[in-house]
């Protein structure tokens, strides 16, 4: 069975239902489609990738009930200018660097 | 650099564009806005370590100019980032009102195609800085 056969499989087990089906395989197509990433690396190391993100969305998809308990506000995220400032790093200072 | 989940990506065009196009239910939303904020943390934060892990050696006198080379484009990325962080809270935002008003369905829908689009950009960047796949 090559890497995507495998892929396949993973996502189809994970979609059980038809809706889901659909778009488990719209994200194989997608994933087919980015063949310049698939050329980048060992076949071995893209399927784990594949298949530990696979446990992801199978989690997701999996635990609706847990999905409802989801507080909205939780899901906001930080700006990467925000983080680096925690680090005492702004524009000026990459900016001073890039221009030495 | 540190490898981070690359083809993750990859998984949230479809997933955003699957939920617009076929369920806009506010659950699949939700899961849509979940694996966005993981992928993101995560490319984030590998960009922010790697950031300051070069500034450092800047600090110290020790840059290379293949970092420095590496920091420019580091730079560019994180503006490519801070759209995305904008997009995904509007995008959660827009789902905070859907959760009251169903007349505001189409804004979710509007948000998860500039998240998808923005999905593109990041996907380019990664390339260009040999980000790999685990």
């Amino acid at each position: 069975m090559n890497p995507n056969e495998k892929l396949r499989a993973v996502l189809l087990a994970i979609a059980k239902d038809d809706g889901q089906k659909a778009g488990a395989l719209g994200l194989l197509d997608a994933l087919s489609a980015a063949a310049g990433i698939l050329a980048t690396g060992p076949t071995g190391l893209i399927v784990k990738g594949f298949l530990s993100l696979a446990k992801t969305v199978s989690s997701a998809l999996k635990n609706p009930t847990e999905i409802d308990k989801i507080d909205l506000n939780t899901l906001f995220v930080e700006s990467v200018d925000a983080k680096l400032k925690k680090n005492g790093i702004d524009d000026d200072k990459i900016n001073s660097i890039l221009n030495a | 650099m540190k490898n981070i989940k690359l083809i993750a990506w990859m998984f949230i065009v479809p997933a955003l564009l699957f939920m617009v196009t076929a369920c806009a239910s506010t659950n699949k939303a939700k899961q849509s806005a979940m694996i966005s904020q993981q992928m993101y943390e995560s490319t984030s934060n590998t960009v922010v370590e790697q950031i300051t892990e070069i500034v450092k050696a800047a600090d110290a006198g020790t840059i290379t100019s293949a970092q420095k080379k590496t920091l420019a484009d580091l730079s560019e990325f994180k503006k490519v980032l801070n759209k995305y962080a904008e997009a995904h809270n509007a995008y959660v935002t827009a789902l905070k009102i859907a959760e009251t008003s169903s007349a505001k369905t189409n804004d979710v829908g509007k948000q998860a195609r500039d998240l998808a689009a923005l999905s593109s950009q990041i996907i380019d960047y990664c390339n260009k800085l040999g980000i790999k796949v685990l």
